[in-house]
């Protein structure tokens, strides 16, 4: 099965060489058939990289320990469930996982728009093509996850104990499901610039294809996030590693392009920027690859050194001098049709929202670089870490918010000072009596104050445009609240579905926010003990020690009250892989909408009293909140609307047009 | 399990010690350095768990406090042993201020860049309208306009 694996990889890397030649051949107006066969190659390639990784998931499930990359990431003692996870657990066979995934989307992409976007998909097949021809030489070549070791050994050496939790089924795979789908708009980007089709049409198509990866990314950041805070116990969500700043860049600039494009279809405006975003985007992913794969940087996150790195160094100069190079050469086909009536405008809070997301980006950029860069000129390491990106990124974050409530405030092309008046009135006044108000609760942090006024103003404004279009349609069609809201918000989807996705923002910015409230105690009980930990009382009940064939545990089991009211039992344990010589934290939590009790067993001794540290973190449940908000208002806006309905209509009857110009009977 | 009960017990008598110093003096001054036990990739100090170095190091500042030294000196002796890379940011000085003052600067430069940017586009549809056909015909190919956009905004 590995020899079929590994021939598989082969005949994938020939079937992408051919799409490339194929569809760009094709696109030189060639015969359609040509086309047809470049985009038959890509589905070729999916098939070819799905058996591939069915291989290594039977060489993992058979324990095949003759594979390097199977003895190295799995053992014997592991369950199914860790088994196939770890499929994704290492460099080679998270590679190659990373390389299947790029195939799904491009042949989704080929599989949808056999009929549509027709000028565009000869180019958009050869860029991803091109990609994931790439993808199967560092496969081969790099990254051989089929790697044979020279003997068999009786075990392997396990899975890295730490991704040994359910969150990592789902993490890596969400985040790779956003990183790689960033290549499907850039591809329509450079099929714009190559076949010269500038107008929105590219635009169309790429607007739904950056909000599936733009969602994914953003749900899989998250679950990073909870699994941070559940794993590695140290009582919070994000650590500013260069990981996750790796992920969170192309975020950054993918959340400035879905507000930019908008600009692009109203107003024929901002034509080379959205294109810039694009590539952009995309040079980000594969810088982050870069980044994480090369060891060039140390993070917690970062697999180990390998020879990978000159090959996506190489990749990424020469996809972006090439995608740049281009853009510049199509410069002058690329002139705004429009002009900016007003100032007050929704067209300049787009502007700013850009300019607060790409300085945000500057930023997290600049500090994940810099140590290197401070390392070049003075020969002295530093350290960059969250005391840093908090400082810079807290303000930023905050403007961020605030436009997060004042864009839907400002209409398309002018907003008259009247207008301005009436719909900022009520929720500034809401923010400015929140800030009261939080204020008089003992609230004086500076940024806390400002971030919970703004996430009052955020909502005042956001439910203010929900009524408003609600109370409209009710004078309009003489229905009741309930349908007219209902029906608006499925008229226009994407506005709506847009400003959920704002509301989700005002939740995670309010669990960010209770940060800065968190309370931490390190204390020892005797078993049988108890004590006041805040509002809390915590009783030692008594420790248990367990031994499985993977893992030894050592677990504490608290008893917690409030009030005199009992909670429950929370036990938190410590574990020991012996495999790894490693230890982890097996944190226990009670959890409440308006704080979190988090407890770690930090050690026993021998007399069997324990050492016990507790985080009161306060609204950190709004955080996960936030993700699942903006997740549903991603689903709604991307959701298909009946003007979607009717441009992929017009558009395949187009392409049955031209297919009947360029057919040799017609 | 027992180089697992060796381990937990080492974590439990890193902690032991009472002090003086209270643990959000301690965790304050903590929170600006970082590991570097060189396995947990520079965690703060305030929050790793390593029994090599964090647990230690949390130690010593809180003797040191105990001992009278002020926050800066506590720190100051962490960097003479440890060097720069123990900060957990780029300390303020030098050729690391350019850390702190890189994202501001390309902040202002972006929005004087997008201040730019506006003003020309303003500045063209004003010539544009200026430069465009008679008053009347204007104001009809202007109420044109309005009706289509008013038509389109309503569609998302």
């Amino acid at each position: 099965m590995i020899d079929i694996g590994y021939f598989a990889l082969c005949l994938a890397l020939l079937a992408s060489g051919y799409g490339v030649l194929a569809s760009t051949l094709g696109a030189q107006r060639g015969p359609l058939g040509l086309v047809r066969s470049g985009e038959n190659a890509i589905m070729a390639t999916c098939a070819l990289l799905t058996l591939a990784i069915v291989a290594l998931w039977q060489a993992f499930l058979s324990h095949d320990f003759q594979v390097e990359y199977v003895a190295e990431n799995s053992n014997r003692a592991m369950p199914l469930f860790y088994l196939i996870t770890a499929l994704w657990g290492g460099q080679n066979g998270s590679l190659l996982f990373w390389g299947w995934i790029l195939s799904i989307y491009s042949a989704a992409v080929v599989g949808l728009y056999r009929q549509r976007y027709r000028e565009l998909m000869p180019y958009v097949v050869a860029t991803l093509a091109f990609t994931s021809f790439f993808f199967c030489i560092v496969h081969l070549f790099a990254a051989d996850p089929f790697q044979r070791l020279p003997f068999t050994p009786e075990d392997g050496r396990g899975l890295n104990p730490i991704l040994q939790h359910p969150v990592m089924a789902i993490h890596p795979p969400l985040l790779y499901l956003g990183m790689v789908g960033m290549v499907v708009p850039f591809a329509f980007a450079i099929a714009a610039l190559l076949s010269g089709k500038l107008d929105t049409t590219w635009l169309r198509a790429a607007r739904r294809w950056i909000l599936i990866p733009w969602t994914f990314l953003g749900f899989g950041l998250l679950l990073g996030g909870k699994w941070a805070y559940v794993e590695l116990g140290w009582g919070g969500y994000w650590a500013w590693d260069p990981v996750e700043n790796s992920s969170l860049m192309p975020w950054l600039v993918a959340t400035a392009f879905l507000h930019s494009i908008m600009i692009q279809e109203r107003k024929g405006m901002l034509k080379v920027w959205n294109l810039a975003l694009a590539i952009l985007t995309y040079g980000l992913c594969i810088f982050g690859t870069f980044m994480t794969r090369s060891g060039i940087i140390s993070s917690v996150h970062a697999f180990a050194q390998s020879n990978i790195g000159p090959f996506f160094g190489t990749f990424l100069v020469l996809s972006l001098l090439f995608s740049f190079g281009l853009l510049w050469w199509r410069l002058p086909l690329l002139k705004a049709e429009n002009r900016l009536e007003s100032f007050a405008s929704r067209e300049t809070v787009f502007l700013l929202n850009n300019w607060v997301l790409l300085g945000m980006l500057f930023a997290v950029f600049w500090g994940t670089v810099f140590p290197l860069i401070s390392e070049a000129f003075t020969g002295e390491q530093i350290t960059v870490g969250a005391p840093f990106f908090n400082q810079v990124n807290i303000p930023i974050g905050l403007v961020l918010l605030f436009l997060t409530g004042a864009g839907p405030l400002f209409a398309w092309r002018r907003t008259s000072s009247e207008s301005l008046r009436k719909n900022f009135t009520t929720p500034v006044m809401a923010g400015l009596i929140s800030l009261g108000l939080f204020f008089g609760l003992g609230v004086r942090d500076l940024y806390a104050l400002l971030s919970f006024g703004l996430c009052v103003f955020v909502i005042a404004a956001l439910g203010g445009e929900f009524h408003t279009g609600t109370r409209a349609r009710m004078r309009s069609t003489g229905e009741g609240y309930g349908v007219a809201f209902y029906r608006l918000c499925v008229k226009s989807r994407r506005r709506y579905g847009g400003y959920l996705t704002h509301l989700g923002l005002v939740f995670l910015f309010a669990g960010f926010t209770g940060k800065a409230f968190t309370q931490e105690f390190d204390f020892v009980l005797a078993q049988g003990a108890s004590r006041e930990v805040g509002d809390y009382r915590v009783s030692f009940e008594s420790l248990a020690f367990a031994e499985s064939t993977n893992y030894s545990t050592t677990s504490a089991a608290v008893s917690l009250h409030r009030d005199e009211l009992f909670l429950g039992t929370l036990l938190p344990e410590r574990r020991y892989y012996p495999a790894f010589d490693q230890g982890t934290t097996e944190v226990s939590i009670y959890s409440t909408l308006r704080e979190d009790f988090y407890i770690i067993l930090v050690g026993s001794a021998e007399d069997r009293s324990a050492k016990f540290k507790v985080y009161l973190n306060p609204l950190i449940n709004f955080v996960w909140l936030g993700a699942i908000i903006l997740v549903l208002g991603a689903l709604w806006a991307m959701w298909p609307t009946a003007r979607d309905r009717r441009l992929a209509r017009i558009d395949r009857e187009t392409a049955v047009l031209l297919v009947g110009e360029h057919s040799p009977h017609a | 399990m027992t180089a697992g009960a060796l381990l937990l017990f080492a974590l439990l008598l890193g902690f032991a010690p009472a002090r003086a110093a209270t643990t959000t003096a301690i965790k304050s001054i903590a929170a600006e350095l970082v590991c570097l036990c060189g396995n947990c990739n520079r965690e703060s100090l305030a929050t790793c768990l390593c029994t090599d170095f964090a647990i230690p190091e949390r130690e010593t500042i809180g003797r040191a406090l105990d001992q009278g030294q002020t926050r800066q000196q506590v720190i100051d002796g962490f960097i003479a042993r440890f060097g720069t890379k123990g900060y957990a940011a780029p300390p303020q000085e030098g050729f690391n201020l350019l850390a702190w003052i890189a994202p501001f600067a390309a902040l202002f430069f972006g929005i004087a860049l997008v201040r730019t940017l506006l003003v020309s586009w303003k500045g063209r549809g004003e010539e544009a309208l200026q430069t465009d056909k008679t008053p009347a015909d204007r104001s009809q190919y202007q109420d044109r306009l309005r009706r289509e956009l008013e038509r389109f905004d309503d569609d998302d």
